[in-house]
């Protein structure tokens, strides 16, 4: 079994480890949650040489992690999770990721496929009105700097004070909404100029809102804590920073590339550059980091809002009247300082999760009341034709991940054969004889996101199930898809 | 040069990401080629008139660090100005200071004449190495 893989050794059917030999320099030893048959998919890839690269950088505490989603990206792989002391670690952009705080949003509401679907057409067409998308696209938000500032700063608590939501919907978001620690000065003038225009928008590439209906539901419990059942309508938003997000990533990943001659720090690769927590740059990319990860909650605080009126407007009820609030909004890419007891101490830790989700256990103070006795809501987008999960947080996580689990189905074809394989239109044809109408401000670029182009988002829930770091709660499926 | 036709630009599958393949005869031409790779991706620059002349400038500490500056910096123009390309000239670039000024024409983005292709979030350092062997090559790995 493990000369199968090299010399990835196999400590369970979900859990593989990289010992430190397998790469000279490595600090702390690797370790793949995933079952065997991600694994063969996953040791094809660059992926496991990441996963033991990441583990060269200084203060790294516990060992270099993938959760079962994991494939390569730059330098960190996506679906890492590294969490290094803050005492004396360092902050990696790369283990972040371009894309600030892309996540997901879920709302749910008290309707049933029968109560939407004679006006679905109607719906989608509103929400495509309401929500801008696609490259390009200009948000509906005016801002000027110091109103940016203050999003900078506030994140979704703007929104909310702008008239952008329901004061609750902050108690169902991560960090509710803003990381306090984010300082507007710290986001160069060009991330700002990006954001002036695009708060408000959806995005591109595989960014979208979906209608869905709750197909499935695996935890009663937990689903009806989450306020779910079967048969019931929600609507999922998957979106980010935007550009905002992506250049205070590239300014920083300059400005570390220089930092890691001036801290004598050694790579095995470039893309792992990095600065002391307390160090000026550190400091810096952090306060930079929540700051865009505020802008992306306000963004898709601001998204929900305009889903809400969409809804109000073709079924002539109130937002309020057909329940559609908030059932959890979550980051993907992020890096959070959380303590953690480390041999017996307790710690305060930077913990990257890039294309990763935190997955906190029943009990947690930052899980919101109402969950708190089933575990924290972690939501996983799968493709639009096959559906998305939600799942709820464990102590096993915990213990093991650093709070943390998988994040969505990974590609599997690239885009360029995606487009070879699946003409656009004959997708839309396609997916509509399923029950799924799109909508696509691009089409031409729709087949890259068709469903053939991703691998099955449920062997990668029911891995982080086998290794406990998650539990399934309910999966839905979609009715009505925008894309950017 | 033995007059062989250098292939310009190349745009490669995959999986996640799209990679750009880029040669010249010089780093300069290596530059303009993948600056030209990079606004076929955007936008289908054929129909991107060079109406306006824009000054570009970016800055390294080797050559791959200023290659990704330097599309880093067209990707901003891009998103920030709303701005489309489909020429581009090197004025200058200082190989021991590493930095680049050039000249970009085109014109504003203009929905009912023009298609955006696809939207890029980074230029990453994935693989980057700036080489001679007969020709000045770079692939660039985009993040979109």
């Amino acid at each position: 079994m493990t000369e199968k893989f090299g010399k990835v050794e196999r400590l369970d059917a979900f859990r593989w480890r990289l010992p430190r030999s397998y790469k000279d320099g490595m600090r702390v030893e690797g370790k793949i949650i995933a079952g065997e048959a991600l694994m063969e998919s996953i040791c094809r890839d660059q992926a496991v040489e990441q996963v033991a690269n990441v583990a060269f950088l200084p203060g790294i505490v516990g060992t270099s992690m993938a959760m079962p989603d994991i494939h390569w990206g730059y330098g960190f792989p996506i679906g890492g999770v590294a969490a290094m002391a803050v005492e004396d670690g360092v902050v990696s952009p790369g283990g972040v990721g371009y894309d600030i705080n892309c996540g997901m949003r879920l709302l749910k509401s008290n309707l049933t496929l029968p109560d939407i679907e004679g006006r679905l057409e109607s719906l989608i067409d509103a929400l495509f009105q309401a929500v801008p998308s696609g490259v390009g696209e200009k948000g509906r938000i005016r801002l000027q700097e110091r109103d940016l500032n203050r999003v900078l700063e506030q994140g979704a608590r703007w929104a909310i004070r702008e008239g952008y939501g329901w004061n609750e919907d902050l108690e169902f978001t991560e960090a509710g909404g803003a990381l306090p620690s984010a300082r507007a000065g710290e986001v160069s003038e060009r991330a700002k100029t990006r954001g002036l225009g695009q708060l408000g928008t959806l995005g591109a590439g595989n960014h979208f809102l979906e209608v869905q209906v709750v197909e499935e539901i695996y935890d009663p419990v937990a689903a009806g804590a989450f306020g779910l059942f079967p048969g019931q309508i929600t609507v999922m938003i998957h979106s980010g920073s935007r550009g905002l997000g992506h250049q205070v990533c590239t300014d920083f990943i300059e400005r570390m590339n220089r930092a890691v001659n001036k801290y004598g720090i050694h790579l095995p690769d470039r893309q792992l550059c990095c600065a002391p927590i307390r160090s000026p740059e550190g400091e810096q990319y952090l306060a930079a980091m929540a700051a865009a990860a505020n802008y992306a909650w306000a963004n898709r605080q601001a998204i929900a809002h305009w889903t809400r009126g969409a809804f109000e407007k073709v079924f002539g009820l109130s937002a309020e009247k057909m329940g559609l609030s908030l059932v959890y909004d979550v980051a993907h890419n992020i890096a959070k300082i959380e303590e953690y007891e480390i041999e017996g101490k307790m710690k305060m830790l930077c913990v990257h999760r890039k294309g990763a989700t935190r997955s906190f256990p029943p009990g947690h103070p930052e899980v919101p009341a109402a969950h708190r006795a089933v575990g924290q809501a972690v939501l996983v987008p799968g493709d639009m034709g096959r559906g998305s999960y939600i799942l709820s947080g464990t102590e096993k996580a915990m213990q093991e991940t650093f709070g943390s689990t998988c994040h969505g189905a990974g590609r599997l074809l690239s885009r360029g054969e995606a487009k070879r394989r699946t003409d656009s239109r004959e997708l839309m044809a396609r997916l509509r004889g399923q029950g799924i109408i799109v909508r696509s401000a691009s089409l031409g670029t729709l087949a890259e996101e068709g469903p053939e182009a991703y691998k099955d988002v449920t062997g990668v829930v029911e891995s982080a199930q086998g290794a406990g770091i998650s539990r399934k709660v309910a999966r839905m499926r979609p009715v009505a898809v925008m894309k950017g | 040069m033995d007059g062989k036709k250098l292939q310009k630009f190349l745009i490669l599958d995959h999986t996640a990401d799209v990679r750009l393949r880029a040669s010249g005869e010089s780093p300069a031409e290596l530059f303009k080629n993948a600056a030209l790779g990079l606004f076929s991706l955007l936008s289908d620059y054929e129909k991107v008139r060079p109406c306006d002349s824009y000054s570009i400038t970016a800055s390294g500490t080797d050559l791959e660090s200023l290659l990704v500056s330097f599309l880093s910096e067209l990707i901003y123009q891009f998103e920030a100005r709303q701005l489309l390309f489909s020429e581009i000239e090197i004025r200058r670039l200082d190989e021991g200071a590493f930095l680049i000024e050039a000249t970009a024409r085109g014109e504003k983005y203009d929905p009912s004449r023009h298609v955006i292709r696809s939207y890029v979030k980074g230029v990453t350092y994935h693989g980057l190495k700036v080489e001679y062997e007969e020709s000045w090559t770079a692939e660039i790995v985009l993040d979109v």
